[in-house]
């Protein structure tokens, strides 16, 4: 449980991390495409490191996680170059 | 009868976590996932396309004026108990000057691939400076957003309310800027040096320009006051109603799964929710600050 709740407060702060340079980098579309990118991984490498110290990352979790970020990616493209 | 329940079988597959699904929603299982990558690339491939080819249709709604920009760059400065800037048009002839090379050259920076600076446009417009300064912005779908964004950012801020300055000169141009259809606006300041004084000529506190050909400075900026472009389907809007609705549409999913297998005690191989939620609501967030335009 105490596990638990160390990752998810690392997640949180990857996230609001990410949010904050995000507004940062605001006016430099360039940036904070890049912020969204590494902000995606980071993600991509917190579920795996969760899943791997629960025991129970499997070969769907990864492309799961992976499909969410570039999800996340290709739609932050899409808004940040319209 | 037979349609109703089929139907409702539909609905608990796609939506629900259920044994024809394996437990997951099908809206949430890989292929699905890659199916939504897919439909995004379409739309982006899409509506790049149909701008390309129907830009009356499909276009990017752009407003920008200079009396807007010079109206929100004196409220600014009044604001913050300064004098108004006065529109002058040797600045006015310059900061033309500087977006028409920019898009001859296809550049975005304030010193051309030639060398060319901000100080050089604007001497060569016949403005005499001891301090000069520039702002650029593009695509900027209206006047205030773009003083909004340059006053969001310190050195621009700091041009803007910059108290030595006494005049002002904008260039508002479409053109293709990289192969994209662009929206320039060059701000450029300055404050005159009085014609019987000695004093030396001061670096400009940000620079760029670069001036090419002879021109008439008031015809030419007239030329270049403003840009409005009204398509019927704007592309900015399109693409965050439908980008929003769709992760929206994920959170939703994602809660009544998280929900349902926590109550169900279902024990099964997946991503965890939680973080999924937590991670797009980040993503809504971020697409929430997005603003259209860049600066420079």
């Amino acid at each position: 449980m105490k596990m638990q709740l160390v990752h998810f407060i690392t997640l949180f702060l990857i996230l609001g991390f990410g949010i904050a340079t995000f507004f940062y980098a605001r006016g430099n579309a360039t940036a904070q495409f890049a912020t969204g990118v590494v902000t995606a991984v980071a993600y991509v490498c917190w579920g795996l490191l969760h899943h791997a110290a629960k025991k129970d990352l499997h070969a769907n979790v990864v492309v799961e996680y992976v499909l969410i970020a570039a999800i996340s990616i290709i739609v932050l493209f899409i808004v940040i170059r319209s | 009868m037979m349609d109703s329940m089929s139907a409702l079988t539909l609905v608990l597959h796609l939506f629900v976590p259920h044994h024809t699904n394996n437990h997951r929603p099908k809206v949430l299982h890989i292929d699905a996932l890659i199916v939504y990558v897919l439909l995004f690339g379409l739309l982006r491939i899409g509506t790049g396309a149909l701008h390309a080819r129907m830009p009356d249709i499909l276009g990017y709604a752009t407003d920008i004026y200079v009396d807007k920009l010079l109206a929100a760059t004196n409220a600014k400065r009044q604001a913050s108990g300064l004098a108004p800037l006065a529109l002058d048009g040797q600045l006015s002839a310059a900061a033309v000057r500087k977006a028409a090379d920019m898009l001859g050259n296809n550049y975005w920076s304030h010193t051309s691939p030639k060398g060319a600076t901000p100080w050089q446009f604007i001497t060569e417009s016949g403005y005499t400076y001891t301090v000069a300064g520039e702002n650029l912005a593009k695509n900027f779908s209206d006047s205030q957003g773009v003083v909004e964004a340059w006053m969001a950012s310190a050195t621009h801020r700091e041009n803007i309310l910059k108290s030595s300055y006494r005049d002002v000169g904008f260039a508002v141009v479409n053109g293709i800027l990289n192969g994209e259809e662009t929206t320039l606006v060059v701000q450029m300041f300055g404050s005159r040096t009085k014609p019987v004084s000695l004093a030396p000529q001061l670096p400009p506190v940000v620079t760029q320009v670069s001036a090419q050909t002879e021109a008439r400075p008031a015809a030419v900026a007239s030329a270049y006051s403003g840009v409005t472009i009204r398509p019927k389907v704007d592309i900015t809007k399109l693409n965050h109603t439908v980008v929003t609705t769709f992760i929206g549409f994920l959170l939703v999913v994602l809660a009544l799964d998280a929900w349902l297998v926590a109550r169900r005690r279902i024990m099964r191989s997946s991503g965890h929710n939680i973080a999924h939620i937590a991670f797009f609501i980040a993503v809504l967030v971020i697409i929430g600050t997005v603003q259209r335009g860049s600066l420079l």
